[in-house]
Parts: structure tokens; C-alpha cells; sequence
């Protein structure tokens, strides 16, 4: 190797260093956000995890974007309305039996109508899917009356009906759209799935983004920007950099930490809901020690809701109640709190038969969510301090611990719940039902007739009825204490002062087509 | 400085029984000269002492959380300020020094032991002993440390031990070959083939022979090691995989610490700092030792 | 020529094996069940059972790995990742362009850094400039990259507001503080390794005849050492490269870009066994043909090891 070759192996390396950054730089040409009014660009936590298919996904980043592209037959406003959406009109026929017009006016993006058969196979094709089944599993026959008319004929009286066609996993797929793809053995939504909403898709990249266009023919009101971008950034800190900076105009997903800084930025704008979610530490009531009734009072005194609430959630949400929060149809807001009183807790450890505590209980949280590793942390030093049980943190990934709380590994563990519905059913069935197993919900173990009763009814009837059910069986899950309450979640976003008309839906369904910018 | 005579003694003991070998006693002198190895072992002594005493140099317990006094900035009281649960930054990295030095140590004795033994019988009986084993060392090369160090953590589980193990089985085969090109020299020599015709046992003849003749790049390879290992368990932790909290880890403090980057980085500037601080001095030393043993390098 | 590299390609095979049941065995006994990742917190047992029937699941070990392996010889297919239902191929060429952006520019920056200040510092042994530099390039193996990338964020990107923090969707000027990351641990490597096998070189006699012929002191060291000391010097900056391209996890993860090593870690916590699989088999692959590549260099450089290639 001579100086005249050295000189070639540096050239060759500077010639590579340029290739790539040319590549770079002309791979990266659609970043905007904040001056173009013709691209909305929103950034979100999550990677979708599942095909754009609203029945075969269920994460919550798959959903958002299911969302822009897919409609349902009725619609859950902000508000937690049931509106109408692609059914004109609705109504209750009898017990098991629901009666929908659809609209004359609906086309797919491929310029398909929207027909009655589209909606019988799309609700027929959702209550069969393994993933959505707890949403659409008790519909049992869609009948074709006429040209717009179906019926829904479910398995058993089941009131919350329409909340649960308002859920995306209800959404409207063109028949001859899927058909076709699961035919070829595709699976759907990979490439390029179908909807009637007001954005259709055009392109996905694992980890970066997905882009929409407008829907030029929508039905409804068409938005007035051209172009959707919705980008993955998991960093909670890089996120709100990203909307700081004008990189994105709106930032979902916004992280305790980032909560106080975004809301004294003079050049963003912090949007707050109350959302439906719960978030508790469960315990195992099979437990040696947390079978004992008491035992599980006394942590539940002895865990500072208030002080987590303030100091590690940064005062997202508030103190929970009880298992399902103020926004839910059929809270009851007279129920017994436990409001921290380390005396009180004594007492009934005590009359437990553990003064002084002398037993260990495993505390699990799943390492993706530092909320719940944080707030592991707060109550296992409590709990050891003021109660004298030994507490050891279990942080593990999450398919993990949904199989250790699910076959009773865990003593103790911190989850959420979101009554995405909006309907006390669904916030209290799956998890405190002693026939719902622990892999549906009740990772309690919870078993008691009067609950499973009380939920039976409130499932059958209506009215006051059904509403008085749900009162009472709150204030007995509170007395029998199966969940340490925590608190009741908020949705946060931040938007750039451009931003107008963006309305966060507390079920997490945002839809993005009435966005303007000003 | 007391501490400094403690250094001194503290690696006079364990040379002590070598000095009938020469070369020891030189490598040593020669060490000794080297200013910047010495701040290395000075560093590194500290540090044990540290996580010996632990409880009484740290002001605080490791957990000892004051929610109403969260973030605060570095102040006389403490003086690195406090985390998110109000614990003290500076009495966690005290009790985390323990963490780290059971990590570095324990990580590479798994993988000097396995890692040595395998390569002492690869290198021994040849053939296919040799071929087998550094076909797999082959294998544990191909996939990137950091990988390879998660899969495991992720198949045995989070904690301590189980990183200590993940990040041991990744340097297994830097031993092996270390051990196994040593043995390859030691092995057809006189003295070697002499203790053989007396019927000394195979095992008596890697214990005696070949083990001491191999120690001093193990030696070297390991004061490295455990910089390594320190450095591989902090990232696991870093990406959620570490050991349990509340143990203070130094890099699941940076972990944890990353959230209050922007409003309160002192958070995770210290623990930063004690873990580039650790690994220095032990880089430090584990070259001064390297150019001691290793005469070629020697200028 | 041809021979040698035909041979080395063939010995991959038994490797490749090797791995792909090594992470096959490590993901098989991983505690989590993937089909409770995809169904989620509100799944019935059956349910879950009739998912882990219909993904093969249940099979018994070698029957699963059979079928991978046969989809892999047979058809080309190396999977579909549980989550998505898209093909692994297209999950991880979906990553690699940032992750091999992220190795290059990474790379570019140590040689750039490193080669020269190795150099200078052999041929001006003990010098300040020397031992300055030699100390600075231990301060950069011992800086953990995540910390440095922490840093370099707070005061480029939060501080100076000169730089993105993250992602990579500002051309050029979003791979700056990357590629410093991973190119100072890199620089220090190569540095010390230029240095010390300069040093190796000007030392031995040829050189001190060279000199002896009254030839200019730059040009020796240019032409003489740098030809004999670049043989270990390209085998680190070939190791480091390989090893950018798959362990730049942390990295990426400070960064939030979405590379294959971040694929790889958020597989691991889904359990998202084919995407794992199929993963770090690619970066095995990659890895080892960098460092075949980097082998073949050699006989480029150096035409004696060329005739044992025969």
C-alpha cells in the first residue's frame, strides 16, 4: 500500500460518508409541522403494534390510527354521547334485539358504497376475533332486514349495546375489500386498508410514522388540511422537545415530568380530559395474608393516594373513589374513602393477627410504564416502614406479568383499567365478576355473590334499576377492598397555538379531521 | 492519606507469596512507576472501601424517600441533591458502589472460570474437544454483546444475579481464547511433557503448569473486564433490564434520571460521573498492568 | 482468492446454526407468553389457548424450531412477527437504513478522529500532544455512551437549541449528535490501537533504514510505518463498525431512532419470538460478513497474506 493508495481508501471513505448523508437527507424530506398548514403532524408514544385492521388490533397506538381511517355505526362524543354516525337512526326493539338505518350517502375509499351486507360481516367478523371478543363477543346473528335496515341480535340482554359499537374494534370494513386480501391468504390492513373516515391511509414505516391523505370524497366534512402524519416518539422528553421546537403540531401521550414545563410555555397550549381509566393496585385476594379482608383495609389506609396523586403523578388525575371514576356512567360518589390514617391501619393489622406486620408480599409493576415502577417503589418503603411487611419489587416486562398476575404469582401489582365504553359494565364486569376469569380481568381472584348478582342485574335491566345496581355494588367492592384505588387518569396533550379545533376524547378515540390552523 | 498506605497494602498482600516468581516482583516495580496506573488502583481502592463502609459514609439510606423534598438541587444538606422519591443522590451512589463492584467482580469471575476452563480443555485435548467448544465461542462471537446479554436477562429474568450471569456467559469467550492460545505454547514444552511421563494427572498438569503460565493476560484481560461489565450491567438497566428497585444501580439511576433531564440534571450527572469515574481508573490500572506484564509493549 | 472467500461464506453456515438455535432455545424458555401480549389485559383463557394453538405455540420445542428452520431453507421466509402480522423481512428493512446511517456515520467520525491522533501521537511518543490525547481517549472508552448521548442532548439540543434531539428527520444535521456518540468510544479504540501498532512498526529495523536513505521524516512515517500498521488498525475499525451495526441499542434508544437494535429490544419485551429470532440472525449475518469483508481488506493491504489465500 503506497501514499497514492492510502489517499484512494480516504477518498472511497469520504465518497461513502456523502452517499449517506445524501440518503439521509433525501429520505427525511417530509418532516414539517408548525408553518405548513397543509400537514397536520401529530407524535404519539407507541409503535402500532397490530395491521390496521380495527378487528384483529387492540393496542392503543393501532386504535388512533384505526380511528382516522375507520367509522362505526354510532359514535361516543367527547362528552360521552351516543351519537349517530354510519347508522341514521337506532333504536331498542326488545330485550336482545337493536334495530339500525344505515346511511344512503357512505363510500369506501375504493369508491365502494357502504352497504348493509359491509356492516353485517364487519360486526359478524369482530364478535368472532380473539382480540376484540370482549368487545363485540355477546352479538350473536346481524340480521339484513332490507336495503339500510339491520338487526342486532345478542346473546343475552345486554344494555351497554351502543357503547360497545361506539369502540373502534366495531369499526366498518368493506366486505369485498377483506374478502378479497384473506383470499389471496393476506392478512388485512398490512398494505392498504379500506374505511369510509376522513383520512385515507397512504404509507407506513415501523417505528417512524403513518401518513394519511383527505378523504376527498368524506361523506361528513372533509378536513381542511391535505396531509396527516402521525410519528412514533417513545422518548416522553424528545416528544415535547419535538413540539417545542414547531417539529410536530400536536404531542399525545404527554409525560408527568413534561406536564408543569409545556403548561408555563408561553408557545404551547396543554390540553387536559378526564379520561375513563383507573389506575389501582390489585391484590391477590387468594393470598395467604390478603385473603384476610383486614389486611388489605389496612394497606389500603396505609397508601398516601393523595401523595402519590401530587408528587409522582405531577397531579395528572385524581385520587380514584373507587373502581371506576367520576366520568363513567353509574359512579357513585358517596362511597367510603380511604384516607390515609397509619393509626386505623394498625388497628386492623392487628386485629389481624400482625401488630407488627413480620410477613413478605411480592409487589409487581411491569417495567414499561415508569409510573408503576414509581409508584412500586413509594408503597413498598411505606408498607415496610408504617406496617412492618416486607415488600420486594418485581419489574418485568409486561408479557410477563400479565401471566404472573394471571395464574397468581403476584401478590400485589399496579394496573389500569379504562372503561373505554363509558358504561359501568365495562368497567366493573370482566374485573370483579367471580365467573370473569383472571386473564379477562379479575386478577383479584374477587369472588362474591352479592357482586355477581348486583352486576347481573345491572347487565339485564334498565333505568334507575340498573343504575341503583351499580351504585351498591361500588360500595361493596370499596368495603371489601380487592384494589388499593389510585387514581383516575387524565388524557394530556399539547398542541402548538396554530392548533385549533383539536378535541381530546377521553376514550382515547381523538379524531384529527376537525383540526384547523389560524 | 491514610487511604493511600491502605492501596499499598492492599495489593502488597496478595503479591506477597509470588515472590519467589521474579517476574511478578518486576511486573510490580514496574507498576509501581507508572504514576497513571497508581491513580487507577488509588481510584479503585477508594471505591472498595467505599462499599465497605458504606453505611457510615453515606449520610442517608439508600431509600430513604422524602416525597415533599423531591428534586432538590445539590445543597450543603445533600450534596448532590435529591431524586424524585426526595432520596439522597449522594447516599445511593455510596450503596450503589456495592451493586457495581458485585457486578464487575462476579461477572467476570463467571466468565474468566467457565470461560478459562473451556478454553484450558480446548487447547489441552485438541482435536475435537477444540474443534466443539471454539465452534461455539464461534457462535457466542456472532451475536453482539449487548444482545446477547438481554436475550439472556430476558430468558432468566431481571435482578442481580441473573445480570451478573447474562453479562459473565458474554465474555466467556475472550477467555477461552486468551487461555486456549496459551495452553497451545505451554502445552508440548519440556516441563509439560516431563510431568506427563511421571503419570501426573491432566488435571494436575492445567493446575501446576498451564493455569500460571496463562494468568497474567487473564489477569489483564479481567481488570478490563470488569470496566466492561460495569459499563454492560449499567445499560442493561438503562433499557429496564437490570436488578429490582430500590437497589441503587448506577445506571438505573441514569435510567430513572432521564425523565428530569431538562429541569433537574444533576439527577443523573452524578451517577454518570461515578460510573466514567469507576471505569477510568479501572482502565487506568488495566493498562499500567498490561504494559507491566506484557514485556514486548514495555518501551 | 475466490476459494478462500467461498470457504469462509460456507463456515458461516454451522455459525448461523448455531445462533439461530442458541436465541431459538434462550427465547423458547422465556417466561411471558406472546399470545397474552397480543391479546391483552382483558383475554379468557381460551382464548388465549386457541391464539397459541393457531401461532404453533404448543408445539413441542424441535417441532417449532423445524418449521422456522424449513421456512427459512425452503421458502426464504424467516417469519411474521406476531404483533403486526407483516413479514420480518419487511419489520427489520424497515429499521436497518437507520441503523446502518447511524454505524457508517458513527465509523466515519472515529476514523476520522482516531487514525490521526493515533498517528501523531506514535510519532511524537510522549509528547504533550501524546499523553493528552491518550488520556482524552481512555476518558472516551470509560464515558458511558447513553450518559454521553444524555449530555450532548442537554447542551446541543435543550441549552443551545443547535440540534435535534432525537429521531432522524433532519438530514444531516439529526445524525451529528449520534454519530459523536458512538464515534468517540469508537475514535478512542482506534486511536489507541493506531498508536500502539505504529508504534510496533517504526520500531522495527526496515524503518530505521529507511531513514538511514535520508528520506523525509513525514514520509516514512506516511508511506513505511502506516502500510504495516494498518492491518490491525482496519481489523478494529471493521469490528466496530460490525459492532455499531448491532449493538447500538442504547444509543438508539437515547435517541428515540427507530433502528434494529431498538426493534430488537421492544421484540424481547413483547416476546415477539420471530422478530427476534429473525432479527439477530440478520445481525449475525451482517456482523460476521463485516468481518469477512474486513479479512479480505487485508489482502488488499497486504499482498503476503493474499498468497496464503490461495
Amino acid at each position: 500500500m503506497s501514499a497514492k493508495n492510502l489517499k484512494k481508501l480516504t477518498l472511497l471513505l469520504s465518497l461513502a460518508f456523502v452517499a449517506i448523508l445524501s440518503l439521509v437527507a433525501c429520505g427525511t424530506t417530509g418532516s414539517t409541522g408548525g408553518s405548513d398548514q397543509n400537514t397536520l403532524t401529530v407524535a404519539v408514544q407507541g409503535n402500532p403494534g397490530n395491521p390496521f385492521d380495527p378487528h384483529n388490533s387492540n393496542d392503543s397506538a393501532t386504535s388512533l390510527l384505526n380511528v382516522q381511517m375507520f367509522e362505526t355505526l354510532v359514535f361516543q362524543t367527547e362528552d360521552l354521547e351516543i351519537v349517530p354516525m354510519l347508522a341514521e337512526s337506532f333504536e331498542q326493539i326488545d330485550d336482545v334485539t337493536w334495530e339500525f338505518v344505515i346511511r344512503d350517502d357512505v363510500f369506501f375509499h375504493n369508491g365502494e358504497k357502504l352497504t348493509v351486507e359491509d356492516v353485517a360481516f364487519s360486526l359478524d367478523r369482530g364478535s368472532t376475533s380473539n382480540l376484540v371478543a370482549e368487545i363485540l363477543g355477546m352479538i350473536q346473528e346481524v340480521q339484513v332486514i332490507d336495503e339500510h335496515t339491520v338487526h342486532i341480535i345478542t346473546e343475552y340482554p345486554f344494555a351497554p349495546l351502543l357503547n360497545h359499537l361506539a369502540h373502534p374494534a366495531a369499526s366498518i370494513v368493506n366486505k369485498m375489500d377483506v374478502e378479497e386480501v384473506e383470499a389471496a391468504g393476506g392478512v388485512y390492513g398490512l398494505d392498504n386498508p379500506v374505511g369510509t373516515g376522513p383520512f385515507v391511509f397512504e404509507s407506513f414505516s415501523s417505528g417512524d410514522r403513518t401518513v394519511f391523505s383527505r378523504n376527498e370524497n368524506y361523506w361528513g366534512e372533509a378536513p381542511v388540511f391535505e396531509e396527516l402524519v402521525v410519528r412514533t416518539i417513545t422518548d416522553g422528553s424528545t416528544r415535547a422537545m419535538a413540539l417545542e421546537t414547531g417539529e410536530i403540531d400536536i404531542s399525545l401521550d404527554v409525560v408527568p415530568a413534561e406536564v408543569s414545563r409545556m403548561d408555563s410555555n408561553p408557545d404551547v397550549e396543554l390540553l387536559r380530559r378526564a379520561n375513563l381509566s383507573t389506575n389501582y393496585i390489585g391484590f391477590n385476594t387468594q393470598n395467604e395474608y390478603l385473603s384476610d379482608v383486614r389486611i388489605r383495609q389496612a394497606i389500603s389506609y396505609a397508601v398516601d393516594t393523595e401523595a402519590i396523586v401530587t408528587h409522582i403523578m405531577e397531579n395528572i388525575g385524581i385520587p380514584a373513589q373507587g373502581p371506576i371514576g367520576p366520568n363513567v356512567w353509574g359512579f357513585n360518589e358517596n362511597l367510603h374513602q380511604y384516607d390515609v390514617d397509619f393509626d386505623r391501619a394498625r388497628e386492623l393489622m392487628a386485629e389481624a393477627g400482625y401488630p407488627d406486620g413480620g410477613f413478605s408480599l411480592s409487589l409487581w409493576a411491569n417495567s414499561e410504564t415508569q409510573a408503576r415502577i414509581d409508584i412500586a417503589t413509594n408503597v413498598a418503603r411505606v408498607l415496610e416502614d408504617e406496617l412492618g411487611i416486607n415488600v420486594t419489587i418485581n419489574q418485568v416486562a409486561w408479557s410477563e406479568y400479565l401471566i404472573a398476575t394471571e395464574n397468581g404469582e403476584a401478590d400485589m401489582f399496579i394496573l389500569g383499567w379504562g372503561t373505554i365504553t363509558g358504561d359501568a359494565d365495562y368497567g366493573l364486569w370482566s374485573l370483579f365478576h367471580s365467573s370473569s376469569p383472571a386473564g379477562a380481568g379479575n386478577r383479584s381472584f374477587y369472588s362474591n355473590p352479592e357482586v355477581d348478582r348486583l352486576l347481573e342485574l345491572g347487565r339485564s335491566t334498565s333505568g334507575d334499576e340498573r343504575l341503583q345496581a351499580y351504585l351498591d355494588v361500588q360500595e361493596i367492592i370499596v368495603e371489601d377492598a380487592p384494589w388499593v384505588f389510585i387514581n383516575n387518569g387524565e388524557v394530556i396533550a399539547g398542541t402548538l397555538l396554530s392548533v385549533q379545533g383539536f378535541v381530546l376524547n377521553p376514550t382515547n378515540a381523538h379524531r384529527f379531521s376537525n383540526v384547523h390552523f389560524e | 492519606m491514610s487511604s493511600a498506605n491502605l492501596s499499598k497494602q492492599a495489593v502488597a498482600l496478595p503479591t506477597a507469596p509470588m515472590k519467589k516468581r521474579s517476574p511478578w516482583v518486576a511486573a510490580w516495580k514496574s507498576l509501581r512507576r507508572n504514576k497513571a496506573a497508581m491513580i487507577g488502583l488509588f481510584v479503585i481502592v477508594l471505591l472498595i472501601i467505599t462499599a465497605i463502609f458504606a453505611e457510615q459514609i453515606a449520610p442517608f439510606g439508600y431509600d430513604d424517600q422524602n416525597l415533599v423534598n423531591r428534586l432538590q438541587p445539590p445543597s450543603a444538606e445533600h450534596i448532590f441533591g435529591t431524586d424524585n422519591f426526595g432520596r439522597d443522590i449522594f447516599s445511593r451512589i455510596v450503596y450503589g458502589s456495592r451493586v457495581s463492584l458485585q457486578v464487575g467482580f462476579i461477572a467476570v469471575g463467571i466468565g474468566a472460570i467457565a470461560g478459562g476452563a473451556l478454553g484450558a480443555i480446548a487447547g489441552f485435548y485438541g482435536r475435537h474437544a477444540d474443534n466443539i467448544i471454539m465452534r461455539i465461542m464461534d457462535i457466542l462471537l456472532a451475536i453482539p454483546g449487548i444482545l446477547l446479554a438481554i436475550s439472556i436477562v430476558a430468558s432468566l429474568g431481571p435482578g442481580l444475579t441473573n445480570v451478573m450471569i447474562a453479562v459473565g456467559i458474554g465474555a466467556i469467550p475472550g477467555y477461552a481464547r486468551i487461555v486456549r492460545a496459551s495452553v497451545l505454547i505451554v502445552r508440548d514444552q519440556e516441563f509439560v511433557e516431563a510431568a506427563r511421563s511421571v503419570g501426573t494427572s491432566d488435571f494436575r498438569i492445567v493446575m501446576k503448569h498451564i493455569i500460571p503460565n496463562s494468568l497474567a493476560p487473564i489477569i489483564v484481560q479481567a481488570t478490563l473486564g470488569v470496566a466492561g461489565a460495569i459499563l454492560s450491567a449499567a445499560g442493561l438497566s438503562f433499557i429496564g433490564l437490570g436488578i429490582q428497585p430500590p437497589a441503587p444501580e448506577w445506571g438505573a439511576m441514569l435510567s430513572e434520571g432521564r425523565q428530569f433531564l431538562r429541569d433537574n440534571p444533576h439527577v443523573t450527572t452524578f451517577p454518570g460521573l461515578a460510573i466514567m469515574v469507576v471505569i477510568f481508573a479501572l482502565n487506568l490500572f488495566g493498562d499500567g498492568l498490561r504494559d507491566a506484564l506484557d514485556p514486548r509493549l514495555k518501551q | 482468492m475466490h476459494k478462500y472467500i467461498l470457504k469462509r461464506l460456507l463456515a458461516l453456515i454451522p455459525v448461523m446454526l448455531g445462533v439461530s438455535l442458541i436465541i431459538f432455545t434462550m427465547m423458547y424458555f422465556t417466561p411471558g407468553d406472546p399470545a397474552a401480549m397480543m391479546l391483552g389485559e382483558s383475554a379468557p383463557p381460551e382464548q388465549r389457548e386457541a391464539l397459541r394453538e393457531e401461532l404453533g405455540l404448543n408445539d413441542p420445542f424441535w417441532i417449532q424450531y423445524g418449521n422456522w428452520l424449513r421456512g427459512i431453507v425452503l421458502e426464504g421466509d424467516i417469519g411474521t412477527s406476531y404483533t403486526t402480522r407483516r413479514d420480518v423481512a419487511d419489520e427489520i428493512m424497515d429499521r436497518f437504513p437507520a441503523t446502518l446511517q447511524l454505524a457508517v456515520s458513527g465509523v466515519v467520525v472515529a476514523v476520522v478522529l482516531g487514525v490521526p491522533i493515533g498517528i501523531i501521537s506514535a510519532t511524537r511518543q510522549y509528547s504533550i500532544f501524546d499523553n493528552v490525547s491518550m488520556f482524552v481517549a481512555l476518558l472516551g472508552v470509560s464515558m458511558p455512551n447513553f450518559w454521553m448521548a444524555m449530555l450532548l442532548i442537554l447542551l446541543f439540543a435543550v441549552n443551545l437549541q443547535w440540534l435535534p434531539s432525537s429521531g432522524l428527520n433532519h438530514g444531516f444535521r439529526s445524525l451529528i449528535l449520534p454519530a459523536i456518540t458512538l464515534g468517540t468510544g469508537a475514535a478512542a479504540i482506534i486511536a489507541r490501537m493506531t498508536r500502539s501498532s505504529m508504534l510496533e512498526v517504526i520500531r522495527q529495523d526496515y524503518i530505521r533504514t529507511a531513514r538511514a536513505k535520508g528520506q523525509v521524516e513525514s514520509k516514512v512515517t506516511n508511506v513505511h510505518a502506516l502500510k504495516n500498521a494498518l492491518i490491525p488498525i482496519i481489523t478494529v475499525i471493521g469490528l466496530q463498525f460490525g459492532g455499531l451495526l448491532g449493538g447500538a441499542v442504547l444509543t438508539e434508544t437515547v435517541f428515540s431512532i427507530p433502528g434494529v437494535g431498538r426493534l430488537m429490544v421492544e421484540s424481547i419485551g413483547q416476546r415477539n419470538f420471530p422478530v427476534v429470532q429473525g432479527g439477530v440472525l440478520f445481525i449475525a449475518i451482517t456482523f460476521s460478513l463485516v468481518n469477512l469483508l474486513v479479512d479480505i481488506l487485508y489482502a488488499f493491504v497486504d499482498p503476503r497474506i493474499k498468497s496464503q489465500y490461495k
